[in-house]
Parts: C-alpha cells; sequence; structure tokens
C-alpha cells in the first residue's frame, strides 16, 4: 500500500521460526511478511489460526525478535520506540490481576510509565472504553467483556503513539464489541495508529482503513477498504485467498 | 523524558510484593509458626534433660528449614512464571521495563518475604525458649536467623535461576529442588568428585563448583566469610537468570 503519510509502522521480509522441540526442529510461523501502516491509521490483520497475526504483533512490540528482516515503529528500531513509551499493547490473553480494581491494576502500570498526572491519564483510559462506572469494582467481579475493555485500557494509558490490539474483540457481546469500535474510532480521530487482528471479519471491515490477509506466515492481500468491498467483501476475500 | 530506573524498580517491587501477598503469604508465615508452637507444646511432654534446649533450637530451625525452602520456591514460581504465563511481563515490558528489572524486583521482593518469614520463626523460638524456662540471647538468636536467612536467599535465588530458565511450574521447582538438594548434600557431591573416575569426577566437580554448600552456613564458619560466600553465589544465580531471561523467547 502506498501513501503519502509518513509510516508508523513499517516491516520488510520478516522471517520467525519457533524451535518446536529439543531437537532444534523449527516451524515458519512468518515467511516474508511485509506491512506498511501510515499514521494514524487502523490497519486489520486479518487470517485463519496460525497464520502468524499473533507472531507479527509480537514482533512489532518487541516481544521477540525476527530471525531475518527488519521492523519500524515511527521510523525508529522498535525496542527504542518501546522504550520511549510510545507502543501500547493488548495481549491476546491479558493477565489481570484479580485481586485489584481496575483502576488500581491501570494506577500500577501508569506509576511505570506515565509522563503526565496520572489520575488524569487513569480517568481518560476508563471513560474510552467505557469502565469509569466500573473503575473501583475487582477485576475478579469483571465479566469477560469487562477484562477485554480493562485490558484495552490498559493498552491506551500514557498515550501510546501507536496500538497495537491482539483480538481485542475475542469474548465481547455485539453491545461490547460496538464499544470497542466506537473507543477504535476515536484513537483514530486523536491520531494514533492502530494495527489489530481479529477473526471477526465484519467488524475488521467496518473498523479499519487498511487490511492484510495472512495466511501461512505470508501476506496474501494487502488493500484499502475500498478495495476489499470493490474485491466482493472480506468474507469472500478470506475464503479465495485462505486455504481449506 | 526518561522514567528514573530507581523509581521504577521501586514501584515494581512493590507491585511483587503485593501480589506475594495475595498468595496468602500471611497464612503461610501464621502456619510455619502455628506448626513450630504446636510441635514444641508436644515435645513439652517428654524430658530431654540437659539437652532440651539444644533440641529445641534443632526443631524449631529443622522447621523453618523446610518450610522456608519449600515457601521460597512456591513464591518465585508463583510470582516469575505465573506472571510469564499471565502476561504480566508483556504488560510492563511495553512500558519500557526491561526484563532484568522485573525479574530482579520479583526476586526481591520475595527475598523480603522471607526476611519476615526467618523473623517470625526466631521471635516464636524465642518465645519457645521462654516459655520452657530457658535464656534467651538475643545476639545468638540474631545470629542463628542470619544465617537461616543466607539459606533461604540461596534458594530463592536457585529458585529465580530456574524460573527464569525453564517452562512450566514442575520443571522449574523440580530444578530449584534438585538445586537445593545438591547444597545440603555438597560434602558428598565434593566426595564423590575425588573419589569417581576422571568423566564422573570433573562432572561432580563441576557439581561442587556451581552449587554453593549449605554447610559452610552453619555456626562454625566466620560470620563475615558466610555473608560474603551466601551473597556472592545469590547475586551470581541472580545475574545468570537475568541474562538468561533476556534471551529467551517467552
Amino acid at each position: 500500500m502506498t501513501s503519502a503519510q509518513p509510516l508508523a509502522i513499517r516491516a520488510e521480509s520478516l522471517v520467525k521460526n519457533y524451535q518446536t522441540d529439543w531437537n532444534g526442529r523449527r516451524r515458519r510461523a512468518l515467511d516474508g511478511v511485509s506491512l506498511a501502516v501510515p499514521q494514524g491509521g487502523v490497519c486489520g490483520l486479518v487470517g485463519p489460526n496460525g497464520s502468524g497475526k499473533s507472531t507479527t504483533l509480537k514482533l512489532l512490540a518487541g516481544l521477540l525478535q525476527p530471525d531475518a528482516g527488519m521492523c519500524e515503529l515511527l521510523g525508529q528500531p522498535v525496542a527504542r520506540t518501546v522504550a520511549a513509551g510510545q507502543v501500547g499493547y493488548l495481549p491476546e490473553t491479558p493477565g489481570l490481576p484479580e485481586y485489584l480494581t481496575g483502576e488500581e491494576f491501570l494506577r500500577e502500570l501508569a506509576q511505570l510509565s506515565c509522563r503526565r498526572s496520572i489520575d488524569d491519564q487513569i480517568a481518560c483510559s476508563l471513560a474510552l472504553v467505557g469502565l469509569t462506572a466500573e473503575a473501583k469494582r475487582r477485576v475478579r467481579e469483571y465479566s469477560k467483556g469487562m477484562r477485554q475493555r480493562l485490558g484495552l485500557a490498559q493498552a491506551v494509558l500514557g498515550d501510546p503513539t501507536v496500538v497495537l490490539l491482539d483480538e481485542p474483540a475475542s469474548g465481547l457481546d455485539p453491545r461490547a464489541a460496538d464499544q470497542l469500535g466506537d473507543a477504535i474510532k476515536q484513537l483514530r480521530a486523536q491520531g494514533r495508529t492502530v494495527l489489530l487482528t481479529s477473526h471477526f471479519l465484519p467488524q475488521a471491515e467496518e473498523w479499519c482503513d487498511q487490511l492484510v490477509m495472512l495466511e501461512k506466515g505470508r501476506v496474501v492481500f494487502d488493500g484499502s477498504s475500498a478495495e476489499v468491498a470493490d474485491s466482493g467483501g472480506l468474507n469472500k476475500l478470506f475464503l479465495e485467498r485462505t486455504g481449506p | 523524558m526518561k522514567f528514573p530506573a530507581i523509581r521504577r524498580m521501586w514501584w515494581l517491587v512493590q507491585q511483587a510484593l503485593r501480589e506475594v501477598m495475595h498468595l496468602r503469604f500471611v497464612w503461610i508465615a501464621g502456619l510455619t509458626a502455628l506448626v513450630m508452637i504446636a510441635g514444641v507444646a508436644v515435645l513439652r511432654e517428654f524430658n530431654f534433660g540437659a539437652e532440651e534446649k539444644r533440641f529445641l533450637c534443632d526443631y524449631a530451625e529443622a522447621t523453618l528449614a523446610l518450610w522456608g525452602t519449600v515457601t521460597a520456591i512456591v513464591l518465585n514460581v508463583s510470582v516469575v512464571q505465573g506472571g510469564v504465563e499471565r502476561g504480566a511481563w508483556v504488560m510492563a515490558f511495553v512500558r519500557g521495563v526491561r526484563r532484568p528489572e522485573w525479574l530482579i524486583s520479583r526476586g526481591l521482593a520475595v527475598g523480603v518475604a522471607l526476611a519476615w518469614l526467618t523473623l517470625l520463626g526466631y521471635l516464636v523460638l524465642g518465645l519457645i525458649l521462654a516459655w520452657h524456662g530457658h535464656a534467651v540471647l538475643v545476639r545468638e538468636l540474631a545470629m542463628a536467623g542470619g544465617r537461616m536467612y543466607l539459606r533461604l536467599a540461596l534458594v530463592s535465588s536457585f529458585a529465580l535461576l530456574t524460573c527464569a530458565a525453564s517452562s512450566g511450574f514442575l520443571m522449574a521447582s523440580g530444578l530449584a529442588l534438585g538445586l537445593t538438594l545438591a547444597a545440603q548434600l555438597a560434602s558428598i557431591v565434593e566426595w564423590a568428585g575425588r573419589h569417581s573416575g576422571t568423566t564422573a569426577g570433573w562432572g561432580w566437580r563441576l557439581l561442587d563448583w556451581l552449587v554453593p554448600a549449605f554447610q559452610v552456613l552453619e555456626a562454625g564458619t566466620p560470620a563475615a566469610y558466610a555473608l560474603i560466600y551466601a551473597t556472592g553465589y545469590a547475586a551470581l544465580y541472580a545475574l545468570l537468570a537475568c541474562l538468561i531471561f533476556s534471551r529467551r523467547e517467552i
């Protein structure tokens, strides 16, 4: 995808192998993935299970190192951007401490990095995901959807410029998914760049202005939402480009 | 603006301590005291004559050494392995926290918890001795408590290393117990190194060098030497743990 805007996320020919056993046998998770997301864009990574979506996100969050290829965030190496606190990340299964309230959990994380008033940051994050009224309740009392929204709140805490969301819609009911969509729109309006993975194709099509489809560690489609619509929709593309 | 590393470590240790408390550490410590008191209450029925004080001290120290070892391993495995598996470290990492900082903060929190446990254990021992009508020498108890803490700190550093190097609770606990056993049986390991064939002998000698000996921490060794010995080994194990954890793919 070409764009006149500066790139927030750039990955070139990423290769990643995982060791699968003690004999040193390796499985290729990514096989030359390239990706370019302009600043302020919302990009969706879609594909079947095991296609390399989460691995791509982990490489971009600096949690894994690529075996070949390079990736940059905001024109700088990933490690530097992460160390500067400009990246927010929602893991696929965010491990939330059951014994804290939502607000206490965010405060613990904010203490580690926040550059401006912690209270303001927490209030903004909670408001963005619609959890302000539930902030004083313990996480153990939260529903699956509320936990997911709290996970999103921690990802946007501290005003990160790039937000990486691994399956943010997982476990959300339709109303909560709508709220998540609204939150993503707000992030876009604030000029933040969002890269998300999703199995929910209609929602990904609605939320994202760029869609990248992965299959067996390779990019099989990369285009704008308009191009997806011209091709007959994301569902059709998915069935055409990914194997049975 | 860079967030000062010391301040960040301070927050990390506090958070890890909160997690330790959430793991019902107070209950563990309370149970330790209860077992010691209950055991001594039973022992009151027996007559140990002039050896009673020595017997009570040995009983209390054996209880603390055994229970403290289990506590050190379980706490490390819970806060380190548990934190990795739950993804807690990931959320800290994307906030600029380096992996060694996260790991060391967890180790320090467990160290603080073990200090509380040791303090409680020796307070209970002092009370038991007074209850049995023996003279309580505070300095003697404090020295013995210090030696016990050094032993538990070493066990904790073993567990920190095995948690950093292995995946899975069982593997980490098993390896830490193995190292603890090797440290307990260091004299046998040393003897095996001297009496085995060339290849096996090298293996035993390597184990002898790598694993500290708990007997060095016992009362016969000068306190300063015991302190340097235990601190050196604990620092070495913590350093190794940081090196492995920094490079490990999680």
